[in-house]
């Protein structure tokens, strides 16, 4: 230190050099930001790591500053966040953010994970990195679904009403996992209540318990060399190995970072944009269980679970729900152990591309289905839909009464016609040449393949003006169907109850 | 059909409107009702009544059921859940309060 040195900024090295005694600053600098990684490591493909964590420093941001007029109540939670959407200058940026940002973590996290499964990363020696990222993973799920319940519009609370409907089907204590889930008898104040504190004391807690963890893994067994084809992992040669890079061709962490800041920025422009663009999500109808139409759809990460469980066959949701999370949590930990050696890159290992096509699309198409709902009746289409003319013209007086009976007892909410109408049963356009006479009225009257029985609902003249109706729609050039079609139809699932149970009520 | 709406017993002032329940009630001569839950019993959606078709149908994932509550069609396991009720003093009372589930159908 000079003599010229202004007394002012003396006292102030000295102030620095204090801290710097104590708290090693700049020891804690070296081993993080300035820790060696190999050369190769500083690749596109390994910035999604890095994004997973802007979304989560996003979240926590815009979850604080939205804790300021979120009031965590079933009576005033849905005021607040209009308050916030329309009251509070730039609440609904931040809404928007909070939201996009949830959606871009799940994604984000999603693509980082298929990158470290493809380039395998998980292997030899960074097992428990794999397995503390499979734990941050169910925890982002675990954050995203209670953040929607925060909405407490009609999706959260039947979404809620979905989430204890699913426990209740557990065997022996799900009635006692239901009462856990809800905190009392109903969906209601106490439910929030705790949801709340799951979503912002325990599972950021966690979360950030074990981002701690999974980067301090990273510290210690070095980032993933950018894997080469016919480079094989073995645990006697590994780390040798990896040393002798690291000394050949290591750089400081902070060298290599440019791609993780342009990519994150770009991340950053994204959430920004699906924010102010698109803007906030809900909250929709008010949870208010006395309005009747309600639809239960859940946010996009779960959008493909709900498909599923429309899709599954009957009687398969315990298998759905508990049996394929558990064999699919099991495969997932246990990766690295079963795959712990050989081959990293993915040129070189057809069953991990073939795992990730089947996965994406999996999820990709199951996803679609959630959006668009094809299992739901269409509610509206029995009065709401029009008719082509090509349905209606040049029919006989029968036929056309039929043709009014299809709509107004609702036939159209689940059979199309010309395309248009319900897409639960098959479209109806040409049925006239797949089932004859005898074989619709006996779908009619008694139901099954997954349709309703209408035996008691329609009388004996009517059964007769919509079947002569049915088997008039079929193209002009095709022959009507011949009896037997094809063999009785029994594949109803049996539930104990013969299908033309119904009874009119009113 | 007709569809009631009654506050729930448990209600707290915190809960809002979700204390509000609603449940279909059917009369099926003088003073016998037959009172079922909205919840559907696949995934405890809120069904609704058409009388058109007479069925229950489920926004969900398309469950349906009959007019007496019995399983139709769709993924449901079983039929609608139903409330006990009695007639006191010409008022309809119905024994409610718990969200009805699989482990718990009221």
């Amino acid at each position: 230190m000079s003599a010229k040195e202004k007394p002012i900024t003396r006292t102030l090295v000295n102030i620095a050099m204090w801290v710097e005694r104590r708290l090693h600053v700049v020891k804690v600098w070296n081993a993080t930001a300035g820790h060696p990684i190999p050369k190769t490591s500083a690749s596109w493909f390994y910035t999604f790591g890095s994004m997973t964590l802007l979304c989560f420093s996003i979240q926590i941001l815009t979850g604080i500053l939205l804790s300021l007029a979120y009031v965590p109540s079933a009576a005033e939670a849905y005021r607040s966040l209009q308050f916030l959407n329309f009251h509070v200058e730039l609440g609904w940026l931040l809404r928007g953010m909070h939201f996009w940002g949830s959606n871009c973590m799940v994604i984000v996290m999603f693509l980082h994970m298929t990158q470290v499964f493809l380039w395998g990363a998980y292997k030899y020696p960074r097992e428990l990195t794999w397995i503390s990222g499979v734990a941050l993973l169910f925890l982002t799920l675990a954050i995203s679904f209670t953040g929607q319940v925060m909405r407490f519009d009609s999706d959260a609370f039947w979404g809620v009403g979905i989430g204890a409907a699913v426990l209740g089907r557990i065997p022996f204590i799900g009635g006692q996992l239901v009462s856990l889930l809800l905190g009392g008898p109903i969906i209601g104040s106490d439910t929030l209540s705790r949801f709340f504190a799951l979503h912002v004391f325990v599972l950021p807690g966690c979360i950030l318990a074990l981002v701690a963890l999974h980067l301090r893994l990273v510290l210690l067994n070095g980032i993933n060399d950018y894997p080469k084809p016919g480079i094989q992992v073995n645990r006697k040669t590994y780390d040798e190995r990896y040393e002798e890079t690291i000394r050949k061709e290591g750089e400081p962490f902070f060298h290599g970072i440019d791609k993780d800041l342009v990519a994150n920025g770009i991340l950053l422009l994204v959430i920004v944009s699906l924010a102010i663009f698109v803007g906030p999500f809900g909250p929709g109808i008010p949870a208010d269980p006395a309005i009747r139409i309600a639809d239960a759809r859940p946010d996009y990460p779960f959008l493909w679970l709900f498909a599923a469980a429309a899709l599954a066959p009957r009687g398969s949701e315990l298998l759905l729900f508990f049996v394929f999370p558990i064999i699919a949590t099991l495969l997932l930990i246990g990766l690295p152990f079963y795959s712990n050696q050989g081959e990293k890159h993915f040129a070189r290992r057809p069953v991990a591309i073939l795992v990730v096509i089947l996965t994406y699309l999996g999820i990709g198409m199951l996803t679609y289905a959630g959006l668009t709902g094809p299992w739901s009746p269409h509610m509206e289409a029995w009065s709401g839909t029009p008719t082509k003319r090509e349905f209606i013209e040049a029919r006989t007086p029968l036929e056309l009464q039929g043709a009014v009976l299809f709509q107004n007892k609702q036939c159209r909410n689940c059979h199309a016609l010309g395309g248009t109408g319900g897409r639960r049963g098959p479209d109806l356009s040409d049925v006239g040449t797949r089932m004859n006479q005898a074989e619709l009225v006996r779908q009619v009257i008694q139901g099954g393949g997954n349709m309703p029985a209408y035996g008691n609902n329609l009388s004996e003249q009517e059964v007769r003006a919509l079947v002569t109706y049915l088997v008039s729609l079929r193209p002009s050039h095709t022959i009507p169907a011949q009896i037997p079609s094809r063999p009785e139809r029994t594949e109803r699932v049996s539930t104990g109850e013969p299908a033309n149970q119904a009874q009119t009520g009113g | 059909m007709r569809r009631a709406v009654f506050e729930n017993p448990y209600r707290r002032e915190a809960d809002g409107q979700t204390s509000r329940v609603t449940c279909w009630v059917n009369r099926i001569q003088g003073d016998q009702f037959k009172v079922f839950a909205a919840n559907c019993t696949h995934l405890g959606c809120p069904v609704r009544w058409f009388a058109e078709s007479q069925l229950f149908l489920c926004p969900c994932h398309g469950g349906a059921f009959y007019a007496n509550g019995a399983y139709a069609a769709g993924p449901p396991p079983r039929g609608l859940y139903i409330y006990e009720n009695k007639v006191e003093n010409g008022e309809l009372k119905v024994k409610a309060g718990v969200l009805p589930t699989l482990a718990n159908p009221v």
